[in-house]
């Protein structure tokens, strides 16, 4: 099927293309042998990390789990430390996306919209934000899934959504930056500004499971602060 | 009479410093025009604005009779830019990365792909046609680019130092090209350091300084202003940006 050239699925082809292709070439080299070892290797990370996380989610399941306050105090403060990843992430793939191809100066001397461009190119980046985040917590949602009930499986939802805010709070950076230190600086200093955000990710992560230690995230401190459950 | 090609009027721009100013310029229609100037003089700065992708301060740009920026939509359709360093995609082949260009401009994909074809083989490309661009040499690249230039058949062509880094036979290849399109009644704007190019090839000249035009016309022109002689381009072009140094420092 041919889309109609400069609409937004038009733009979207090209851009899929563009990345399989350099994401191809990035982890196989173009050989068919380490592609067959890429698709192995990602088969077994997977399985080891659906241990790890079985292993994690499974006492807290065996002890029960109900939405009390401190549950409910414990899952927030996870989802803010994970999504605070997503933040970085988003910050430093919207200025690439926008500045790395190098192809802003032939787009735009087109008479194609560049509001298509960039939404394509923005959208991008939502999708590759979910899929990280998603590759840090599935195997955790999908054990909590097979333990406890599916109705874990609505944090992939909470997933999309976050992606989704952490793109349009780092596309919001970008311009802001854009506007006040031009186009040259943007991207360094978004790059700083997502290494401090990811910074705070190590830094906020309990040494041990919270659920396990009591971690920060159970200091009465945070309770107090938390409202009730209804 | 028709309207020019390129018409500029009291055109500047400003970054942290005043880089064009005030400045006047016009380019008739099926001219080869080699806009030349010292480093930093403003010469892309020039063709980045009349290519839509920087906004001036203050002036105006009309391309055969349409406001660029009034409406620069209708600008862009009949103008191609080819950077000095211009961008081709590693991942495609020339094949896909034409195709990819005339669909920018909306040429429907049969016939972008017989345009495509077309300009391969105009450019003895087509051995490497489904190759990706990623393992071309500097001059292929630079021919792939110019074939992105051409496939929408522009009347106004704008080339921002297009053979720096070429080797002789693809020098003389997009030279061939570019006056091939002058020969079918296209325009061509072409900024050069190689003087000798801009001596051959342009019909008008145009000496960019400090973001203002000090001197433009025929190189017979330019010799008659220095106070005639036969000098070489690169005499005319010295002498007139040595000239102009004490008006620009007194402005």
């Amino acid at each position: 099927m041919n889309a109609a050239p400069t609409s937004l699925v038009w733009f979207a082809r090209h851009e899929l293309k563009l990345a399989w292709r350099d994401w191809l070439a990035m982890m196989t080299g173009g050989q068919l042998a380490r592609r067959l070892v890429l698709i192995l290797f990602g088969l077994v990370a997977a399985g080891v990390f659906h241990l790890l996380a079985y292993g994690l989610v499974r006492p807290w399941v065996t002890a029960g789990i109900t939405p009390d306050k401190p549950t409910l105090v414990l899952l927030t403060g996870t989802g803010i430390l994970f999504w605070s990843v997503t933040l970085s992430q988003a910050l430093e793939s919207v200025t690439r996306v926008y500045y790395a191809r190098s192809d802003l100066d032939l787009i735009l001397s087109s008479p194609a919209s560049s509001r298509r461009l960039f939404a394509v190119r923005t959208g991008a980046v939502a999708i590759t934000t979910m899929a990280l985040s998603a590759l840090l917590v599935s195997p955790l949602i999908n054990m909590l899934a097979l333990l406890d009930g599916p109705h874990w499986l609505a944090a992939y939802g909470l997933l999309a959504a976050a992606g989704a805010m952490s793109t349009a709070i780092a596309v919001a950076i970008t311009i802001a930056l854009f506007r006040l230190v031009g186009a040259k600086r943007t991207r360094v200093i978004a790059q700083i500004v997502a290494a401090i955000i990811g910074a705070g990710f190590i830094i906020g992560i309990p040494p041990a499971p919270p659920w396990e230690t009591g971690g920060r995230l159970h200091s009465p401190h945070w309770r107090a602060l938390a409202p009730s459950p209804p | 009479m028709s309207a020019p090609a390129l018409a500029i009027a009291a055109l500047s721009k400003t970054f942290d410093r005043p880089v064009i100013q005030g400045l006047d310029l016009s380019v008739r229609a099926g001219e080869f025009y080699a806009l030349l100037g010292p480093n930093g003089a403003g010469k892309t700065t020039i063709l980045r604005m009349v290519a839509g992708l920087l906004q001036p301060d203050s002036g105006a740009i009309s391309i055969f009779g349409i406001d660029a920026r009034r409406d620069p939509v209708a600008a862009k359709r009949i103008v191609a830019w080819v950077s000095d360093e211009p961008m081709v995609y590693d991942r495609l082949t020339p094949l896909e990365y034409l195709e990819f260009v005339a669909g920018l401009w909306q040429i429907d994909a049969p016939t972008a792909r017989r345009k495509a074809h077309d300009l391969i083989n105009w450019l003895g490309l087509a051995p490497h046609a489904n190759q990706l661009c990623g393992s071309f040499s500097k001059g292929m690249l630079q021919k792939v680019a110019l074939a992105g230039a051409l496939v929408h058949d522009p009347r106004l062509i704008i080339l921002d130092e297009p053979l720096t880094g070429l080797d002789a036979g693809s020098a003389r290849q997009v030279k061939d090209v570019l006056l091939g399109k002058v020969r079918e009644g296209g325009t061509v704007i072409m900024t050069t350091h190689i003087l000798e190019v801009a001596e051959r090839m342009a019909e008008r000249i145009g000496v960019i300084s400090a973001g203002r035009l000090i001197a433009e016309g025929t190189l017979a022109e330019l010799r008659t202003r220095i106070g005639g002689g036969q000098q070489s381009l690169e005499d005319i072009f010295l002498d007139l940006v040595a000239r102009s140094a004490p008006d620009i420092a007194a402005a």
